[in-house]
């Protein structure tokens, strides 16, 4: 069985993310999938989801928002549903929005996917991908670390470049 | 998290010879001529791309000195990590409430078939 260590990759202009769950993979499409489940796990702990309203078919959209600790902390998300297969796969566009719906535009919008595979032992693996749309956006800021060796004031990327192949 | 700086980093850093100039900044900071050496690109062409990634805030330049060296500004590089570090987070913990959660339903699914 895989560990259920979240693990993170890139790949030329995908970012890639792995988590083992001890579930089938149609009960994972179903906790991915409607407001009721999402309200109770989409969003850290302390950044729990206040407002969830969802129309789960190809073009539909689903609006959440996530509320922090401060009054003044709040994230509104919109995802659009772009193909459904249920139970195997869900792909979808991001973007961030203001409490109206409007996107802002100064916010990278970012393809997405989530997948769910069957693994041995009753446990489903969930790939998720983000798909830059520029290829060098990702590639770049790797480059730079890896093949230069940045200075001290670039500590943390490094660290971070550091971690990326294997599990994080 | 300045997120119009992200988007502006991006494009600044989608081109090979903005991203080589960056790398050759590392090592300290150089003028314009001494920067330029190891390219095969004139002077104009080379200081282009220093103004984009200048708009971008990767570089700055010396506005006292007759030559003007450049240096390297890491800090959107620095925004873009954090960025990264905060996504990665977000799920981090998502999946690990999905998880008790997931063992809540089986847990009341079992009970159920017992009933």
């Amino acid at each position: 069985m895989k560990s259920n260590k979240l693990e993170v990759k890139i790949d030329d202009n995908v970012l890639t993310m792995t988590r083992s769950f001890k579930a089938s993979p149609k009960l994972l499409f179903e906790v991915w999938s409607s407001c009721e489940h999402l309200k109770h796990w989409w969003g850290p702990k302390e950044w729990p989801m206040a407002e969830c309203e969802m129309d789960f078919r190809e073009g539909g959209t689903w609006r959440y928002c996530l509320r922090g600790p401060n009054e003044e902390d709040q994230s509104w998300g919109k995802t659009i549903y772009q193909k459904i297969d249920k139970p195997n796969k869900i792909e979808y566009k991001d973007y961030f929005t203001d409490p109206e719906g409007n996107v802002l535009s100064n916010m990278p919008e970012l393809d997405n996917s989530v997948e769910f595979i069957p693994q041995d032992g009753g446990t489903t693996t969930a790939l998720m991908t983000t798909t830059f749309e520029n290829n060098d956006q990702l590639t770049s800021i790797l480059e730079m670390g890896m093949e230069e060796g940045l200075n001290s004031s670039m500590d943390r990327l490094d660290e971070y470049l550091a971690e990326i192949p294997t599990s994080v | 998290m300045p997120s119009d700086t992200l988007s502006n980093t991006f494009s600044a850093l989608a081109d090979p010879t903005r991203r080589a100039i960056l790398a050759r900044l590392t090592t300290g900071e150089m003028n314009v001529s001494d920067l330029a050496e190891p390219f095969e690109m004139s002077m104009p062409a080379i200081s282009k791309h220093l103004k984009v990634l200048e708009k971008a805030g990767l570089v700055e330049r010396s506005k006292q000195a007759q030559f003007r060296p450049c240096r390297l500004q890491p800090d959107p590089l620095k925004d873009i990590d954090e960025w990264m570090e905060q996504y990665r987070r977000f799920f981090e913990g998502s999946f690990n409430r999905l998880d008790n959660y997931l063992q809540q339903l089986q847990a009341k699914e079992n009970n159920d078939e017992i009933e």
